[in-house]
């Protein structure tokens, strides 16, 4: 295997930039993996007429259960049909019950390299605990963090990531 | 499933090892210590997913394999993050795009991954891909399911890293 060394030497470490998306609506359901090609299936038929999803995320692990929890994070206008058809498969026992939707806000960037590098995810967490933002999810995936934050606290949030990270000239912070 | 869904590419990683740790409600203390600790050994995170403030679930968080040596020594000399830190076997994340945002090609990924009986550890979106974590030696079973029943470009195959890119600090 060809082995390629990146040398980054950066005081702030470079973004493309820091997106937020406000008011999104987070729907958390769990599903037995024995369910799961049921589940892909049922997900496949609510898709026919959307909704399209912001960000989508699952995790296995619980300590007392082998459930998979999926968190399906939707903008508003999809967020009815999503809680319905949600509910309904939680009824034809494919999935647990659907969990009160909350209303949070989403904060993504990305930057050069960022899925090989080492620090991104610390340097991006420091000023936010400091600040004590409350950060209910994170993410991070190929080249893009994402962050999602109680409703109302997304704007802070992207003033203290601006504020640390260096962003090129002419990207919209 | 009459109709093949075309994506732009698929990609297998290297080996990796998942690392769960357990936190309590205030997350950000346990979640940027462990960040803090990988940071000073320059060890990349290759996949993490944490919602701890919402669920019981640990931190999901993968690194190269060829990491775990020193990662559970740091973790060993840390008594705050030692005793909820678990070590998974050995993973792998299997990644295809663009996405869409298009939950008819994550239910076909489930669907698929679930009827080969591929356990799925963990999974997230990102702009506009959709990543899988599978148990390494699964890995290439979830590639031919995915080849199999999405449309890659003529004459492409799956990807896997042909080289490595590491992050050196520079010495002044």
């Amino acid at each position: 295997m060809m082995e390629t060394i990146a040398v980054y030497w950066e005081p702030r470490i470079r973004t493309y930039g820091v997106q937020l998306v406000e008011g999104l609506q987070l729907f958390q359901i769990a599903v037995s993996p024995v369910h799961m090609a049921q589940w892909g299936q049922a997900l496949q038929s609510v898709a026919e007429d959307g909704p399209a999803f912001r960000l989508v995320w699952a995790q296995a692990g619980a300590p007392d259960t082998d459930r998979i929890k999926f968190f399906l994070l939707c903008d508003h206008g999809h967020g009815r049909k999503v809680h319905d058809y949600l509910e309904g498969q939680a009824e034809r026992g494919v999935a647990d019950k659907l969990q009160h939707p909350l209303s949070v806000d989403l904060l993504f960037l990305q930057g050069p390299h960022y899925g090989d590098r080492y620090g991104v995810l610390d340097f991006t967490l420091g000023p936010l605990a400091e600040a004590e933002v409350p950060l209910l999810a994170v993410t991070c995936s190929v080249a893009t963090l994402y962050l999602i934050t109680a409703a109302g606290w997304g704007a802070r949030a992207k003033t203290l990531l601006s504020g640390v990270f260096e962003i090129p000239c002419g990207v919209e912070a | 499933m009459t109709d093949v869904t075309p994506i732009s590419g698929l990609k297998l990683s290297e080996q990796l090892t998942s690392i769960w740790v357990h936190t309590p409600p205030r997350m950000e203390n346990r979640l940027t210590r462990l960040c803090r600790l990988l940071t000073r050994q320059q060890i990349n995170i290759a996949f993490l997913t944490s919602a701890s403030l919402l669920d019981s679930r640990p931190v999901l968080c993968c690194i190269n394999v060829n990491d775990q040596p020193a990662v559970a020594d740091l973790m060993d000399r840390n008594e705050d993050l030692k005793p909820h830190i678990r070590y998974g076997g050995c993973v792998g994340v299997i990644t295809f795009y663009p996405h869409r945002s298009d939950l008819k090609l994550l239910g076909l990924a489930l669907q698929l991954l679930g009827q080969n009986g591929i356990k799925v550890h963990g999974l997230a979106s990102s702009i506009a891909a959709l990543s899988f974590v599978v148990d390494f030696h699964r890995i290439d079973d979830a590639a031919r399911a995915f080849a199999a029943n999405l449309q890659l470009p003529d004459n492409a195959s799956p990807l896997r890293s042909e080289f490595r890119i590491h992050q050196e600090r520079r010495s002044l």
